[in-house]
């Protein structure tokens, strides 16, 4: 059995699968399609409307699939679309080796067979109906003004909205001084939470999970560093709070506190700024938030000398979807056009568009004073809490309670680590390393040895 | 700047406690300050941390030795992820993946895999490791009763074993004097290491064991001298054992003898037999029965009593007793027999002859050939292993496509154990064998096949 246009509509859930699964067939979309000559493998990247793109697999004789995407659906547009272009046009699809992933979903599939139970119908679907271009609906000019209205009201009451939120969060932190940091410290979840939940009332959501996030990074903390970094934080809080105050509408600053920007808006910003490089995937942090949420976080490193060092591609799934394989493996390169979120300083992406590049070019040379360029590199944006840092050779050492340290070769600069693992890594020389530095911890992302790339899942 | 440091510091204990901390400001900090002077100073303090001051590693701070390099040149870059992958499998043992690739002399990346911290039956290139992981330094090439302390357990084990190879008499030496300072264990474990070149020179020190405060030690040590022909049997339960067995004529003209196990009527007949086989040597049942040692070997009929002539010979044969032994319970066939307890005492020659007929005829997937080749992994030729019962039944397997759950172990523990014991030539072989039956080439369970082929011989 083979993929036909006939079964890529019997396997569809429904007719708005179909429909979806139609808009993604562009190849622009798809920054790889390959297919194994010697297997019945068929494996895709799609570019979704998240920022890491989508892996897609599908067996051309079982019609087994698996998609990254968090959807409920099976198989989602992803796989319908990716069956759908091959049906259409095998030679398309490069002949190619599966990749690890492929081998990796291989490995968990076998065995299983085809699925029991009733044999897909395509009863209800058509290919033809999703192609179909859907009528637009008249534009009533009165329905656009009415429309306008609405939705200049809604920013009005948005931007109140956090402008109180602004005021309350300022206020709860003049409280917590006034009572006294002991009392937060030894109360720090319930009244985090509290003020968490004033923060999504005040629509400025991001900011609620940001302060959510606050009491585990703080009492993950040894007693004594715990002030400190209470006091960073909650100075964080009030520079964004006066930031917001002073440019509401400035858009790093509404993702900081509200909500980001979909990709299209980005990729439609003519403020975006794009930079096209060689990039290096140095790491990724994938978290489940307290709110329900998984941030999965991918930091690429431009090995060229154009535009910002590091970017960060980051996706948001509910929790409830399942655990998410990585977009990325540690060590993968790929040339491509990148779209930073306007405002500030550029750190977060999306991809625009991806080529595999197979070029070896070392890391670039870490700044002389890596904390210095790092604050420099932040003069726009002080409120971030954590923020990459490429750092020199150096090695791990341990102080007089155990606790793991990287200091530079020649001592002259040493920053305590976060996480790290057994393994030989004390035992290693690190040329290069890129990691993650909150002011209080480093957070290694991965590291350049003479045994090759070490990577640390944090 | 150590003034606004302390001034932040005084800041901070106001916060702390509860207050405005505006009146404890650095001076030049004042005219900064807006309507809510101490949101605007916990701003400054926080930002003033974060960039003005620099974290300091000071005090006693440890720095471990750089990881050594080992003996053996690292895995090419290309075969590390098949390694990676191949240790990914459920039911592969690192350990073996790690000897297979010894085998062909390479030592893997740190990075791909790292001991555990004492753990034991790794190739001996490994050592430096386990010296490094137990913070252990040591530049002697033996250890010593001074140095003993200082040796990773792997490590010291594995010297006294090499110098048993070279030395004898200075191992042993070295063994008795400190034998008597370590647990029973421990103790089982030194003494074990006789084993390799025993001679008559050890019986005097092994006879003086025969009172050791450890009944374990005891009986390794009556084994040992056993092996040597210095058993000392106790009559009566050396005729009780052999009452068990007996010497019958077989063949044309009934010229041929066989020694086989009377039947037993009861269960307890069973157990006193095991029982006597444990403390007996296998010198005494030959006694017992009128013939010597060899020839019990060589007319043993197998079935019923062959696992005590299996623990018998291993335990107190002579290592050509082991191998007589196994190449004559291997023309028997018997897949009840289990014949691992003799593969220790087998020669890597012996290993390597007795291999290909247990991978023929084997129904452990493959399990037992593995253990018999012991830490010569990746030799078996092609010619041993596709026309083996469990290839034959693996094929038709794959071809057929939907395999129950124990036609799913078989393919998934045949697989990989197959990456393991083939040649190179007789991995790539086989993975062309393998795809012709339906397998994907990138099928994870093909990675210790494709490990295997990726990693050339060594020439020896």
């Amino acid at each position: 059995m083979t993929i036909t246009l006939d079964s890529v509509t019997a396997l569809a859930p429904d007719q708005a699968s179909l429909n979806a699964a139609g808009k993604l067939m562009k190849p622009g979309k798809w920054p790889l399609r390959q297919a194994a000559a010697d297997t019945p493998l068929v494996w895709g990247e799609c570019q979704g409307s998240g920022a890491n793109p989508y892996r897609v697999v599908f067996d051309r004789d079982d019609q087994g699939y698996k998609c990254s995407c968090p959807s409920r659906k099976f198989p989602c547009k992803h796989v319908l679309a990716l069956m759908w272009m091959y049906a259409d046009a095998p030679e398309a699809f490069a002949p190619g080796a599966p990749p690890d992933w492929v081998g990796d979903w291989l490995g968990r599939r076998r065995g299983t067979g085809a699925a029991a139970g009733t044999p897909p119908s395509a009863r209800g679907k058509s290919l033809t109906a999703a192609t179909a271009p859907q009528p637009e609906p008249p534009k009533d000019p009165k329905a656009l003004a009415r429309a306008q209205a609405a939705a200049d009201k809604r920013a009005a009451e948005t931007e109140a909205a956090l402008m109180g939120a602004m005021d309350d969060l300022e206020t709860w932190i003049a409280d917590q001084l006034r009572g006294g940091l002991s009392g937060l410290l030894a109360d720090l979840t319930a009244r985090c939470r509290a003020i968490a939940a004033r923060m999504v009332d005040g629509k400025a959501t991001a900011l609620a999970g940001r302060i959510d996030e606050l009491p585990p990074a703080i009492m993950a903390l040894r007693g004594e560093e715990r002030l400190d970094a209470l006091v960073g934080q909650l100075g964080k809080l009030v520079l964004l709070a006066r930031a917001v105050r002073a440019d509401p509408s400035a858009p790093h600053l509404r993702r900081a506190v509200a909500t980001a920007e979909r990709r299209e808006d980005v990729l439609a910003d003519p403020d975006a700024p794009r930079v096209t490089g060689l990039w290096d995937v140095v790491g990724e942090r994938i978290r489940t938030r307290r709110d329900g949420l998984v941030s999965q976080a991918t930091w690429l490193m431009n090995l060229g000398t154009d535009g910002p060092r590091f970017a960060l591609l980051l996706d948001f799934f509910p929790a409830s979807a399942g655990a998410r394989s990585s977009a990325f493996a540690t060590g993968d390169r790929f040339t491509a056009d990148l779209a930073f979120y306007p405002g500030g300083p550029p750190r977060r992406a999306v991809l625009v568009d991806r080529r595999p590049a197979d070029d070896p070019a070392p890391w670039p040379a870490p700044d002389p004073d890596p904390l210095a360029a790092l604050a420099a590199g932040e003069t726009g944006a002080p409120w971030q809490i954590a923020a990459p840092i490429l750092l020199p050779e150096g090695r791990i050492f341990l102080d007089g309670g155990g606790r793991p340290w990287w200091r530079a070769t020649g001592g002259s600069l040493s920053l305590p680590v976060s996480d790290l693992p057994d393994g030989p890594v004390l035992g290693l020389v690190l040329d290069r390393l890129a990691g993650l530095w909150d002011g209080t911890r480093l957070s290694i992302l991965s590291a350049q040895t003479e045994w090759g790339r070490v990577g640390f899942d944090g | 700047m150590d003034e606004i440091v302390t001034k932040i510091e005084a800041m901070k204990a106001r916060w702390m406690t509860g207050g405005s901390a505006e009146a404890l400001a650095p001076p030049d900090w004042r005219g900064l300050l807006d309507q809510a002077p101490d949101l605007d100073l916990l701003a400054l303090a926080g930002q003033f941390s974060r960039i003005a001051m620099r974290p300091d590693l000071a005090g006693r701070v440890r720095q471990k030795p750089l990881l050594p390099r080992l003996g053996l040149p690292p895995l090419p870059s290309d075969a590390r992820p098949l390694f990676r992958r191949a240790i990914a499998l459920k039911g592969v043992e690192v350990d073996r993946v790690v000897t297979l690739a010894a085998a062909r002399g390479h030592a893997v990346s740190p990075l791909d895999w790292m001991p555990t911290p004492g753990a034991t039956g790794l190739p001996a290139a490994y050592g430096p490791w386990l010296d490094w992981l137990a913070d252990m330094e040591v530049e002697e090439d033996r250890p010593t009763a001074e140095t003993w302390d200082a040796w990773s357990p792997q490590a010291r084990l594995t010297a006294i074993e090499a110098l048993r190879r070279t030395d004898p008499d200075e191992a042993r030496t070295l063994i008795a004097e400190i034998a008597p300072t370590l647990s029973a264990d421990a103790r089982h474990r030194l003494i074990g290491l006789m084993a390799t070149g025993l001679s008559d020179g050890d019986a005097d020190y092994l006879t003086g064991l025969e009172t050791d405060r450890s009944a374990k030690v005891q009986a390794l040590a009556r084994h040992l001298l056993a092996r040597l022909g210095r058993a000392q049997a106790d009559a009566g339960a050396q005729a009780e054992l052999a009452a068990f067995f007996e010497v019958k004529r077989a063949g044309l003209l009934s010229r041929g003898q066989v020694v086989a196990a009377r039947k037993l009527k009861t269960n307890a007949q069973r157990n006193r037999r095991f029982e006597l086989a444990q403390g007996l040597p296998l010198a005494a049942l030959a006694d017992g029965l009128g013939i010597d040692r060899g020839k019990l070997i060589d007319a043993w009929s197998g079935g019923d009593g062959t696992a005590e002539i299996v623990a018998m010979t291993a335990a107190t044969g002579t290592d050509d007793d082991a191998d007589r032994l196994l190449g004559r319970l291997l023309t028997q066939t018997d897949p009840q027999v289990d014949v691992t307890p003799l593969f220790p005492r087998l020669s890597a020659e012996a290993r390597l002859r007795h291999a290909p007929r247990i991978a023929a005829t084997e129904t452990r997937h493959f399990a037992l050939t593995l253990d018999c080749l012991g830490p010569a992994l990746g030799v078996l030729p092609y010619e041993a292993l596709h026309r083996s019962a469990t290839v034959t039944r693996l094929i038709p397997l794959l071809t057929k496509g939907t395999p129950d759950y124990a036609e799913r172990d078989l393919i998934e523990t045949a697989l990989p154990n197959l990456g393991l014991i083939a040649s190179r030539d007789a991995a790539r072989r086989l993975l062309g064998d393998l795809q012709d039956a339906g397998l994907m080439a990138a099928d994870p369970r093909l990675s210790p096949l494709r490990l295997n082929a990726a990693l050339e011989e060594t020439q020896t």
